[in-house]
């Protein structure tokens, strides 16, 4: 397929038809030509003219033929079935098949740039410390690694001088409208690479940026979106006026209603409307729904925000340096504030405003207030909560990524061996404070302060939670295992997958992996000869060790648990663990019924207010010929009740 | 242990998690509906009933117990 | 109105216009319901005096807190519960004591969660029996009022609506708080606003008929999980349809068919309790929606605009394309594109340019402006022979859209004629949108919406034309001959010579017939009714005949009889050992005619329901058939007929001879009467029915009947 000049007829057509060149030399076509599209056109440098035939439907069914009228263009080059009107004039920018463009001011590529590639972020740390390079393959993990473990420099630069080279391979003169992408009312958009199967309806302004799309997950960027040194990955929607600028932005993320982001990432699935962001790690999962909500200089994942969150990350002293870290599952309360450095457990609630510093990780699944001005916690009040086993079933059936080749790994659940590491930690600092033997009404743990007489039942009920976790593990091997079960070769077969051993857990940004696990990787990564592209083949790695490690993890705390040594685990063990799990989890059911109840009223309308957001996020509201929300969880409850005594006793056959 | 002594105990107790004066507590006074005890408040005065009683009551039974009468019914059963 | 209606409506006036509250349970706890509920009265600018009651406090929000609902010095009007079901109760002695005789249980735990749940809510009930209180609830969101001289709300929901003329009452909580938020995006406005929870005392009747006579609500929005009492719902509803006008929309959620499942009969088994829902809903002039978009945008367009008079509709848009989508959509929903008059056409030709087209849809062209709108809006609305206008608008460069949007108000404000808008796009037409809305004037994201809402409403409106005058009972129904029959039956299942017994005594046009228990009675029996006949095997043991060979037809002598009455022995012998068979019914054979099918079966929630449709053995397959419930007005037995598919069938369609259509309604008559005679009759299949052509009646050949297992 090579280009021609155009004959002096087809020259003289066009004027007729209004065009005009600097030079028609530099105008070059494929056949066949046809000129009967091409209307009131300026060219200037090195046109290249693909074949402009077939149609485009717009709005309303309104068709059109491609073809170019009404604008300028300078170098640029057009591939087949391309339609562009009204475009104030374009530079350097090549238009892929089948794009359609029209009214929009301009699209210009000015020198040498690499589209927000390389662009480097100060999250969590608003002072810096923690830069983050951001390039359009960016996973969640490879983000947490560059921004978490600057202790170790030498895992850093690997990683950086990776992503140098990967940005070198992103750099151009020329941008780009992807194939079958469509650009429609739009301002100034500027350096700007645009992927296939893209819509930008009513953009303000995009700057020196990326955005990705794909057949079956288009991004789409609408009204009034002012971008500028961004990346946006497939399948996200920025709409509504979003002022983003030196953001990264994941896949099927939701931006909209003039929320402001800079120096933050998001990662998958997060939502993020009306508020503000600032230096923000958002990991898979977060989400902010209100007006007047800040989240600044902080670690979230899998987290909700109530209207009016507020952090603060200045302490007036060395400027605003400090940074939040709030655990997979927490939801901050409408107007809650928290000064950082704070640390939040997982799956917590936090309510009210906190002017004290505190670390709360030990205590995952609690819910913390303020009370006359003071931070009090309550582990474990969050284990059975409604709103923590709505929030864990929603996750996975919300993952909106359709793009198949997905960055961010992620796990999900809430009873995992990442959760029951933190719970026996919970119970381990419980049993030193209850040991303490203080008359005092409130113990002070790290900051933030316990009430005494919560110590015995907040370790009751973590204790409950542990052995849902335990028993969920095993049940979980057990079932992988299918009819193989012989109950004779069973110890032998569960201590050989207890090696090599899990220890403490991790959460990258929504992958869950033992410490050693990530230690390997982390070694594999600095070791490494090849390129960005060797680490994503170890991050999944690393993701897929996760059942296994799980198991080990579960049989060495079950043996640490009944003072077993390392080579026993006798059956009879194994169906204590089942028991305690049947008998715990049939409770943690009944619990949670009872807080559907809403007795607890202190508590759990917390979900009724967070559930008004989900439902205006999920706008399933829309279709309601189906069974009410409230009594659909109420049932399932019930029925899970049902499946936990029949896979009880189909395990407990087999072992017997 | 009487049950005077246990009624005396009982009101002591509710005080300090109510913050209430404990010669203003009714002995049929309903923990929630006449000293204002939220959900956290009920769990801890089960807690500091069996500090101050020195006995371990079953939570879904001590939970059902919404008076000081009963209260003092229930501490006086589990004393045996 | 009743003693105790009267009561109830005076109960619930005082739940939206009090003049003092307390809310009884309330903290300090910011983000828990009793809190927060406390804080949007106090903040949502209620107009009367609220009284925070707290055990626990000694004040909420520096308003001083009452320890008892008792200890407040001034009557109080109402109240609202926040206590934890456990003590509720007590809450509500109080109340009683102290004379408040309104309330609002916003509290969980009650019925709902089954158990001891139950016991709580009945003990409530006890206690608001005995001191004459209403309540709302438990388990619900609340209520609002935005009427200024009260601006109530005695709810969580985080917002209060703006101010407008929907009356909105819910079931579901939960829904409320997603509607609200809808409702405040589109600036739709409500006048009431109940979530109604349990409805353990106050319930959706009595909201409904609180709603009638409210001047602030025009159009009434509802949506149920569970009907409790159809009828009750049913005739509610059609009285408030009937004295006000006010239209009712309902968004049910639906169930499963295992109603239908388990029926016996054809009827049983097509009449799934949703389908039975929509004709209900139907009959009574309620119209039913399938989701909140689809409820609001038939609502607004019944409360903004007057009710369109006739289907007519002018379409004005500036786009060829959309004007087009509206056209297909205004034909798919039986609405006509209007025939403009002579002058209207010279007026479109002066204001328009040439390029314009001016018949029916009218486009401006895209570089119309408010001049132009202005023209043909105004041009339209006063043509005679135009019922309303659908103006649509596509945001062009030049296209000024706030003052289109001023235009089409103003213009609307001069007519009588409903006009509804499409402005297609999101960010440059928001502010002409935001113009529409605030004028009223209904606006919808597609053309499609916009035709279907018109469509509902003029629908609506000519419902109300209908007279529906009650059928008068049948006076030659012989009700004593049919309870002795019923009374004397052993079995459920009725055997059809026992079954045609009943029907007969009823009026209905049974063939001759009788049963024969060998094969020379068989002979004697066809020989006294004349032949043909038709010969089919008796047992309560098979409903099907046809499917075990217990059918022989067009018998035409003797010997036919005979061998066709051992044949039938023969293979129900084979096919069904077990059966217990009582003889052969011997029947004169029909001669010819439609075959329709026309059955009865109780709904739990609507009570006897008559269906009619497509009848014959594959009923089941092609589904014709309508429902209508019990009592029916001769237009509702009419709309069922020709609701049917296959209606031209019986109207005469293809050179057919029109049917005796007047028989069917007569048979639908006397079988609406049997159903209400006798409660006991469970189910019952005529099918077919064999209609003959005009004034030549019909006959019953075959019939169906089911007796209630506990009767």
């Amino acid at each position: 397929m090579s280009y021609r000049t155009l004959t002096s007829d087809e020259i003289r057509k066009l004027e007729e038809q209004g065009c005009t060149a600097d030079d028609w030399q530099g105008v070059q076509v494929l056949e066949p030509f046809i000129a009967d599209h091409i209307i009131n056109m300026r060219f200037s440098g090195e046109i290249r003219i693909g074949r402009l035939q077939g149609e485009h439907c717009l709005e309303g069914g309104y068709a059109v033929s491609s073809g170019l009228r009404d604008s300028a263009l300078h170098n640029c080059t057009i591939a087949d079935n391309v339609y562009i009107d009204r475009l104030g004039y374009a530079v350097n920018i090549d238009f892929e098949n089948n794009s359609e463009v029209r009214h929009v001011d301009i699209l210009a590529v000015n020198g040498e740039t690499t589209f927000g590639n390389g662009l480097e972020l100060e999250v969590m740390n608003e002072a810096g410390g923690r830069s983050l390079p951001i390039f359009d393959r960016l996973s969640a993990q490879i983000a947490y690694m560059l921004v978490f473990y600057r202790h170790d420099q030498e895992l850093v630069n690997k990683l950086t001088s990776m992503i140098d080279d990967y940005v070198k391979s992103r750099s151009g003169e020329r941008g780009c409208v992807g194939f079958q992408s469509k650009l429609t009312n739009c301002g100034r958009l500027l350096n700007v690479n645009i992927g296939p199967f893209v819509k930008i309806e009513g953009a303000t302004e995009l700057q020196e940026g990326t955005v990705l799309g794909c057949e079956q997950d288009p991004a789409i960027i609408g009204a009034g979106v002012t971008a500028r040194r961004f990346i946006i990955q497939s399948g996200s929607h920025i709409n509504d006026g979003a002022l983003l600028t030196d953001c990264f932005i994941g896949q099927g993320v939701r931006i909209s209603r003039q929320f402001s982001a800079e120096n933050s990432v998001f990662f998958a699935n997060c939502e993020a409307m009306h508020g503000e962001a600032c230096s923000l790690f958002a990991g898979p999962y977060t989400a902010t729904h209100h007006k007047s909500s800040l989240l600044i200089a902080g670690l979230f994942s899998f987290y909700n925000a109530g209207s009016g969150t507020n952090q603060s990350n200045h302490l007036y002293k060395l400027g605003p340096l400090h940074q939040g870290v709030l655990e997979r599952g927490v939801k901050t309360g409408s107007s809650s504030y928290m000064l950082w450095p704070t640390r939040v457990g997982a799956f917590s609630v936090v309510l009210g405003k906190h002017s004290g510093n505190f670390d709360a990780s030990d205590f995952p699944f609690s819910y913390i207030n303020e009370e006359k001005g003071k931070s009090v916690i309550t582990p474990a009040m969050n284990v059975f909560t409604v709103g923590t086993r709505r929030d864990s079933q929603k996750w996975p059936k919300r993952d909106k990524r359709k793009d198949p080749q997905k960055y961010d790994l992620i796990h999900f659940g809430l009873f995992t061996p990442y959760a029951g590491e933190r719970i026996l930690r919970g119970m381990h600092s419980l049993e030193k404070l209850q040991a303490r033997g203080s008359k005092q009404e409130y113990l002070n743990h790290k900051g933030i302060f316990i009430n005494r007489l919560m110590l015995k039942i907040c370790r009751k009920y973590y204790d409950m939670a542990i052995k849902v976790v335990l028993g969920e593990s095993l049940l979980r091997y057990f079932e992988q295992l299918g009819d193989d079960i012989d109950a004779d070769q069973l110890e032998e077969k569960l201590l050989n997958a207890s090696e090599p051993n899990a220890d403490s857990w991790i959460d990258m940004a929504g992958m869950l992996a033992s410490r050693s696990v990530v230690d390997e990787l982390i070694a594999e990564i600095k070791a490494s000869q090849s390129d960005i592209d060797e680490v994503y083949e170890r991050l999944l790695q690393a993701y897929e060790k996760y059942d296994q490690q799980a198991t080990c993890w579960t049989i060495r705390t079950i043996q640490s648990l009944h003072q077993l040594s390392p080579e026993e685990l006798p059956v009879s063990v194994l169906i204590q663990v089942l028991e305690d799990w049947k008998t715990a989890a049939l409770k943690l059911n009944k619990m949670t019924m009872q807080d559907a109840m809403k007795e607890f009223d202190a508590h759990t309308r917390i979900g009724y207010g967070i559930d008004g957001d989900e439902a205006k996020a999920e706008k399933d509201f829309l279709a309601v010929r189906q069974s009410p929300e409230e009594n659909s969880f109420i049932q399932m409850l019930k029925d899970e009740d049902k499946e936990i005594e029949s896979r009880y006793n189909l395990v407990l056959q087999k072992l017997q | 242990m009487d049950k005077k002594e246990i009624n005396q105990g009982v009101k002591k107790v509710i005080g300090q998690v109510l913050g209430i004066n404990k010669n203003e507590i009714d002995d049929n006074a309903n923990f929630i509906f006449d000293l204002g005890a939220d959900s956290m408040q009920s769990i801890q005065l089960v807690a500091a009933f069996e500090e101050e009683f020195g006995i371990e009551m079953e939570e879904d039974r001590a939970l059902e117990v919404q008076t000081v009468s009963g209260a003092v019914d229930f501490i006086a059963e589990q004393l045996g | 109105m009743s003693d105790s209606g009267k009561q109830i409506h005076d109960n619930l006036h005082t739940i939206f216009h009090p003049e003092s509250i307390a809310v009884v349970g309330t903290n300090r706890t910011v983000g828990t319901v009793p809190h927060d509920i406390f804080m949007n009265i106090l903040k949502d600018n209620y107009q009367g005096i609220v009284y925070p009651v707290s055990p626990g406090a000694n004040s909420i929000a520096a308003v001083k807190s009452f320890k008892y609902i008792l200890d407040i010095p001034d009557p109080v009007d109402m109240a609202v519960i926040v206590f934890p079901s456990s003590v509720a109760h007590m809450a509500m002695q109080q109340c009683g004591e102290k004379g408040v005789k309104s309330v609002i249980i916003i509290s969980a735990g009650f019925r709902e969660v089954g158990g001891a749940g139950i016991e709580r809510e009945k003990k409530i009930l006890e206690i608001a029996d005995k001191y004459g209180i209403s309540f709302i609830g438990p388990n619900c969101l609340g209520v609002i009022n935005t009427d200024p001289a009260v601006h109530l709300n005695a709810s969580f929901a985080r917002k209060m609506p703006e101010r407008g003329n929907i009356g909105f009452l819910s079931q579901s909580g939960a829904l409320c708080t997603a509607v609200l938020d809808y409702a405040l995006a589109k600036h739709i406005g409500f006048s009431k606003f109940v979530s109604f929870g349990n409805k353990a005392d106050v319930s959706e009747i009595d909201l409904l008929n609180y709603l009638k006579d409210d001047p602030e609500t025009k159009v009434i929005l509802l949506y149920l999980e569970e009907i409790s009492d159809g009828r009750a719902l049913l005739n509610t509803a059609s009285n408030i349809i009937a004295d006000t006008g006010k239209p009712i929309l309902i968004l049910k959620s639906g169930r499963t068919t295992e109603g239908a499942a388990a029926a016996a009969s054809h009827t049983g088994s097509l009449a799934g309790s949703d389908e039975i829902c929509d004709a209900a809903f139907a009959q009574a002039g309620i119209l039913r929606c399938q989701n909140i978009e689809e409820m609001f945008n038939i609502a607004i367009a019944m409360a903004y605009q007057p009710l369109p008079k006739g289907n007519r509709v002018a379409i004005i848009t500036n786009a060829g394309g959309p004007g087009v989508l509206a056209t297909d959509a205004a034909i798919q929903q039986h609405l006509q594109l209007a025939e403009f008059s002579e002058s209207t056409t010279a007026r479109f030709k002066k204001h328009l340019p040439k390029t314009a087209n001016i018949k029916n849809p009218v486009d401006v062209i895209g570089d119309a402006r408010a001049d132009r709108y202005d023209a043909a809006l105004s041009a339209a609305l006063e043509d005679g022979a135009v019922d309303g206008a659908l103006v649509i608008l596509t945001p062009q460069s030049m296209t000024d859209i706030d003052s289109i949007a001023n235009k089409v108000c103003e213009i609307t404000a001069r007519h009588e004629k409903p006009v509804y808008t499409s402005f297609m796009g999101e960010t440059d037409v928001s502010s002409g949108i935001d113009i529409l809305q605030r004028h009223n004037i209904p606006h919808y994201i597609l053309p499609e919406s916009m035709c279907t809402s018109f469509s509902r409403a003029f629908a609506f409106q000519q419902s109300l034309q209908q007279k529906k005058e009650a059928v008068s009972p049948c006076s030659d129904c012989e009700r004593e001959s049919a309870l002795k029959i019923i009374e004397s039956a052993h079995k459920d299942f009725l055997t059809e010579d026992i079954a045609n017994q009943i029907l007969r005594a009823y009026g209905l046009p049974v063939l001759d017939g009788k049963l024969a228990k060998s094969g020379d009675q068989a002979v004697s029996i066809a020989d006294k009714i004349g032949y043909p006949v038709v010969l089919k095997i008796v047992s309560a043991d098979i409903a099907h005949k046809f499917d075990v060979g217990g059918v022989q037809l067009n018998l035409k002598n003797a010997e036919e009889v005979k061998t066709a009455y051992q044949a039938i022995i023969n293979s129900v012998e084979k096919k069904r050992p077990e059966a217990d068979i009582a003889g052969i019914y011997v029947q004169k054979m029909a001669a010819g005619g439609t075959e329709v099918i026309l059955g009865l079966k109780r709904d739990q929630a609507f009570g006897p329901v008559l269906m009619f449709g497509l009848g014959g053995i594959y009923v089941e397959i092609y589904k014709d058939v309508e429902f209508g419930i019990i009592p029916l007005s001769r237009d509702d037995m009419d709309n069922m007929i020709k609701g049917t598919k296959s209606y031209p069938l019986l109207s005469g369609a293809r050179g057919r001879e029109r049917s005796d259509i007047d028989s069917i309604i007569d048979c639908m008559r006397r079988l609406s009467q049997l159903a209400l005679d006798f409660p006991s009759i469970a189910e019952l299949d005529i099918n077919p029915l064999l209609v003959h052509s005009k004034n030549n009646g019909a006959a019953v050949a075959d019939v169906k009947i089911v007796l209630n297992k506990d009767r």
